[in-house]
Order: C-alpha cells, then sequence, then structure tokens
C-alpha cells in the first residue's frame, strides 16, 4: 500500500484535536482599521482608473490563451527540471556513436552504420525517463502550479526531441564531412523516422506504467529485436520478419511519423488523468 | 445573501457596492490567513491583502465565475504570499516583536509573555513545513476551508490536500511532542 492510500483510508486522519489546538494557541490579531480603510481606498481608485479604460474589444477577449511567451517560459522551467544526466547521457552516448561510425570505416548500407542504429535507441531511452514518479522529483512543486501536466510533459518531450535532433543532426555533418561515402540526406532520413518513433513509443511506454526504468528497458529490448531484424535481413525466419517490421526502411517512414503522432496525442491525453496524478502527487 | 460570484459578476460592471461587499466579507479572514503564511508579520499581510485585492480588481474580466470567488481570491493571495516569503525570508520573526507594541489594546504584561511564547512556537513549527503543506495547514484548521475548497484554492486534486494535510499533520504533531517532552 503507498503512502497515499493509506492516508486515504484513515478517513481524514488528518483532522486532529491536538493540532488544532496547538494552531489555536496563535490567534492572528484584528486587521488595523486604518489600514483597512487605506486598502479600501485604494481599491476604489483602481476601480475608477478601470472603469475609464477602454474597454477591450470582443476578439481581445477571444485571443489564445497560451501566448508565446509563456510557451517560452514553461519550455524555460522544463530545461532546469529536466535531470541533468538525460542531456549529458544523450550527447555522450551520439558522440560515442559518431565516434565508431568514423571508426568503422563500414562500406555496407547507410541504415546499417552504428550511428543511424544507435540514433533511436538514445532517443527512446532520453523520453522513457522524461516521466515517472522515480525520475520527476519536482512533481509536486508542478501540481501547485496551473499549468495543465499535458503541456509540462510536452514541453519535455520537445525539447528533450528538439535536442536530440540537433545532436543527430551535427552527427551527420560531421558524418557527411568527414566520409566520402556518406551524403547528408539519405543519412539523415535513414535514422529521423525510426528516432521519431522509438522515442514516442518510448514516452508513451512511461506514461502508461509510469515507471521510468522499466519503459526503458522495454524501449531498450523492443530497440534490440527491431536492430536484430534489420541486421539479420534474408538471414531470419520469415516468422520473424513478419513479427518485427524493418525500422530502417524506407517503405515505412510515412508510417512510422503517423505512428508517432498517435503514441504521443494518446500519451498526452493519458498523462492529464487527474487520478493519476493525485495518486503520485506525494511521495 | 447575495453570493460572492453574483458580486464579482457586478464587480465585472464596474459595481463599487460589490467591491466594497466582498472587500468587507473576505479583508479580515484574508488578513487573519496572510499573517500566517508570513508568520506573524502584520505589516506585510496588510500589504499582502490589499495586493491580493488589488490583482483581483486587475483579474476580474477574466474571473471564471464557475469557480468560487473565494477559492480564487485565496489563490491570489497564496501566490502574492509565497513570493513575498520567498523574497524576504529574512524578516523572520522580529516583526512579531515589533507588532507587540500596540499601545491602544495592550494587554497585560503576563499575558503579552504567554501569547508571545505560544506564536513563536507556531511560527517555528510552521517554519518547519514544506510550504506547499503550510497552505493546506493553514487553510484547514485556521480558515475552516473543506477539502473541496481547499483544492479549487490550490489549483491541485482532493487527493493531493488529503495527502499534504496528513504528512503536515504527522510533522506537528512530531514537533508538538517534541516540545512537550
Amino acid at each position: 500500500m503507498t503512502d497515499f492510500e493509506d492516508h486515504d483510508t484513515a478517513n481524514e486522519s488528518f483532522d486532529d484535536s491536538s493540532v488544532r489546538g496547538f494552531l489555536g494557541s496563535w490567534q492572528a490579531p484584528k486587521a488595523d482599521p486604518a489600514a483597512k480603510q487605506a486598502s479600501l481606498a485604494a481599491l476604489y481608485q483602481e476601480l475608477a482608473a478601470n472603469s475609464s479604460a477602454e474597454i477591450p474589444p470582443a476578439w481581445a477577449a477571444a485571443r489564445p490563451r497560451w501566448s508565446m511567451l509563456q510557451v517560452w517560459l514553461i519550455l524555460q522551467s522544463q530545461i532546469r527540471l529536466v535531470h541533468r544526466w538525460i542531456w549529458a547521457g544523450t550527447a555522450l552516448i551520439l558522440l560515442l556513436g559518431l565516434l565508431v561510425t568514423l571508426a568503422s570505416n563500414s562500406t555496407s548500407s547507410i541504415t546499417a552504420l552504428p550511428f543511424v542504429l544507435a540514433a533511436p535507441i538514445i532517443a527512446a531511452l532520453g523520453a522513457a525517463l522524461l516521466y515517472g514518479d522515480d525520475t520527476d522529483p519536482p512533481l509536486e512543486l508542478q501540481l501547485s502550479t496551473p499549468i495543465p501536466p499535458r503541456a509540462i510533459l510536452l514541453a519535455r518531450l520537445a525539447l528533450l526531441f528538439c535536442f536530440n535532433l540537433g545532436g543527430a543532426l551535427i552527427g551527420s555533418i560531421i558524418l557527411a564531412v568527414l566520409r566520402s561515402d556518406i551524403t547528408f540526406m539519405p543519412l539523415v532520413l535513414s535514422w529521423l523516422a525510426p528516432m521519431t518513433a522509438l522515442s514516442a513509443f518510448a514516452f508513451l511506454c512511461s506514461v502508461v506504467l509510469f515507471d521510468a526504468a522499466l519503459s526503458a528497458i522495454i524501449s531498450l529490448l523492443i530497440w534490440m529485436a527491431l536492430a536484430w531484424r534489420h541486421l539479420g535481413g534474408a538471414a531470419l525466419p520469415p516468422a520473424v520478419s513478419a513479427l518485427f517490421p524493418d525500422l530502417w526502411s524506407a517503405r515505412l517512414q510515412p508510417a512510422l511519423f503517423l505512428a508517432a503522432l498517435a503514441a504521443v496525442l494518446f500519451a498526452l491525453f493519458l498523462a492529464d488523468r487527474e487520478i493519476r496524478w493525485a495518486n503520485t502527487g506525494e511521495n | 445573501m447575495v453570493s460572492d460570484e453574483i458580486l464579482a459578476v457586478k464587480l465585472k460592471n464596474g459595481d463599487r457596492s460589490a467591491l466594497e461587499m466582498l472587500f468587507e466579507r473576505h479583508y479580515d479572514s484574508l488578513f487573519g490567513y496572510l499573517f500566517r503564511m508570513t508568520f506573524g508579520d502584520r505589516a506585510l499581510a496588510a500589504d499582502l491583502a490589499q495586493e491580493s485585492f488589488l490583482r483581483v480588481l486587475r483579474g476580474i474580466q477574466t474571473y471564471d465565475t464557475a469557480r468560487p470567488f473565494k477559492a480564487w481570491l485565496y489563490g491570489i493571495a497564496t501566490n502574492a504570499a509565497r513570493n513575498a516569503v520567498a523574497s524576504a525570508d529574512t524578516r523572520r520573526t522580529e516583526s512579531f516583536e515589533a507588532d507587540a507594541d500596540y499601545p491602544d489594546e495592550a494587554p497585560p504584561f503576563e499575558q503579552t509573555l504567554l501569547e508571545a511564547e505560544a506564536a513563536s512556537s507556531v511560527i517555528a513549527a510552521l517554519r518547519q513545513l514544506p510550504e506547499h503543506q503550510r497552505e493546506a495547514i493553514v487553510l484547514f484548521y485556521d480558515q475552516s476551508f473543506s477539502l473541496a475548497q481547499i483544492a479549487d484554492t490550490l489549483n491541485i486534486p482532493v487527493g493531493t490536500v488529503k495527502s499534504r494535510l496528513s504528512l503536515g499533520v504527522k510533522r506537528l504533531r512530531e514537533i508538538i511532542g517534541a516540545e512537550n517532552r
């Protein structure tokens, strides 16, 4: 039984007479009548100023709830709240993937390059760790703000995805410059769809399971199976080929983007369910 | 009696009497709430109470009448208190001592001493609570808010309110127990 459930079943155990008596031993004084009158006078003044101000047009009242400034402020706050090791780990593994690819000098297909294979799982692991009670200490803080949970999660996902995208693009540029057998656009297209799909799936997984570590393990296992399927190719039994799609196949790219979009939308829908937040608000 | 929400609608149209009624209804208890949330800083509590009403006036056009007015007002006041306490944390309890020299209705010396002792115990205990637990505790015990009202005020689920109260009470019991030993 969790701490929360324990409190809940205790049926309002918080209504305690000793605490009431203790707090009641300190009574607030009466408000100073002069200060109260001064406050009311200031309010009248403000009201008069408001009344004389121009009434805003109807279109102004119907303007979007979220201004660009608000979106920027949410993104900025989430940069600080996402664990530093997610940023550092992602950058480090991308760098390792890049170095291994540069060192390998393999002339096989572009989709078999270590960098192309590694990019999706790096992004997926980061996305899996974005949401979960064990990786989210500032959750309580966020619950006390009027920002909806799904806006916070969307902001985090967008930030991390942009970070991964930026890192992978830089890596691709370096590869395209340093290796004459690699061209930039085919390289980008080879990892973009798998990376988007796998990170969206990992995010959905973490929202459904509410367990960052388990989501990361599941994502890793799925990625290993898909990489095995991709590298094994025709050598694999037909049953295995039918069970696992080739994530790096160009034919699947549009479907992967659509699946990623659906997964993120579904995850955001689930993330706003009140009971989830209520049950995990206090740890 | 006209409800707060109807008065708020009137206030949206610039009704001065609606403002006065809302002010008279809520100022004293709001001051009491802010007095506790600022650990007994009377002047700061009065400033914050005025600031809260000013924010209500400035934001009245955006007020959603589906939400209880009192919850909206206390939500604004809670935010104002959080900011003030965070930025003026150095004030500590000296302000309470400064408040003791109100000559008009000064109680006997012994009574003042006892009150000051009780006050400093409660202030010290409240200071030991995390901010979110302190808010829930003060709203529940001092302002007699229901769980739903606290949830509306702090914009959190009722389950979270219960949890904050339970943890806050548990902590306070420990503090009271330690004091009595």
